[in-house]
């Protein structure tokens, strides 16, 4: 197309069709930053000329039935280079994240947040306890599930905000992040 | 040997909460970051992935010497103290 180039394609497309999955055709040497892939909804990029075999998996595995909506998911955690890379994580998996770093913009966020459906929350809050936080995502029209995480221990995380849905250590949250996003999708769809 | 300072090491376990375990937490969840673009055949993501592991991985080396040279400090104060 003479006056779009493959992100406005990309963006129009979404624009009509919600939640459509693009895969991205690339020369190589290209640079193309997470960000922009995130921001246009690309789940794949093939460098040209694709392989066959290449394509056909790609296509394959992008029209695959996906078995979970995506979330919105409010991570509160004052260590912000983690939090960062937490959003990455889950936003290359479709969710849609939102940050705070302390109990009282966490209490604003999640009063704000329409849909809610996890709220990740670290043990240590600068400004007060995280318990606040978990009050506050009880009160919530949505119910969200309430996953507390900790740089240090489980033990040390449930002693500090009892009574929370889900408990882990940061290290650990690649490993059980599935299991978590799968209670929270299944406690949302229930509450719906 | 006289004891250490509970206020230094109070600070010390703070510090070693604060940095160096948020850096290795960081790496945890970028090597997944890196696997999710590898599976994607997400050249550019992987390669974005690998950076922030490699300067993570510097930050929590630079954390990690910095708290042994605090400890090294607290040491040799708490026994000047008790000499």
């Amino acid at each position: 197309m003479p006056h779009l180039n493959g992100w406005d394609v990309a963006r129009l497309a979404r624009e009509s069709w919600e939640g459509l999955p693009v895969v991205l055709l690339t020369g190589l040497g290209r640079t193309i930053t997470t960000t922009q892939l995130q921001e246009n909804g690309v789940v794949s990029v093939i460098t040209k000329p694709p392989e066959l075999d290449v394509l056909r998996e790609t296509i394959e595995r992008t029209l695959q039935p996906r078995n979970r909506t995506p979330l919105t998911i409010v991570v509160v955690d004052d260590a912000t280079a983690f939090a960062t890379v937490l959003r990455m994580l889950l936003r290359a998996d479709g969710h849609n994240v939102v940050l705070a770093e302390t109990v009282s913009e966490a209490i604003t966020l999640i009063r704000e947040t329409h849909r809610l459906g996890l709220v990740m929350l670290d043990a240590h809050l600068p400004d007060g306890s995280a318990s606040h936080v978990l009050v506050e995502s009880r009160t919530h029209v949505d119910r969200p599930t309430v996953c507390v995480i900790s740089g240090s221990s489980v033990p040390e995380a449930r002693s500090l905000v009892p009574d929370a849905d889900f408990y882990m250590t940061k290290v650990d949250v690649p490993d059980r992040l599935g299991e978590l996003i799968a209670l929270a999708s299944r406690r949302l769809d229930a509450n719906a | 040997m006289s004891p250490i300072s509970e206020t230094a090491f109070a600070e010390f376990l703070q510090r070693l909460h604060r940095d160096a375990m948020q850096h290795a937490a960081s790496i945890s969840i970028l090597i997944a970051v890196w696997e999710g673009a590898h599976r994607r055949h997400d050249a550019n993501g992987e390669a974005e992935a690998a950076a922030m592991v490699r300067d993570e991985a510097r930050k929590l080396a630079q954390a990690l010497a910095s708290l042994e040279a605090d400890g090294h400090e607290m040491l040799a104060t708490s026994q000047r103290q008790s000499s």
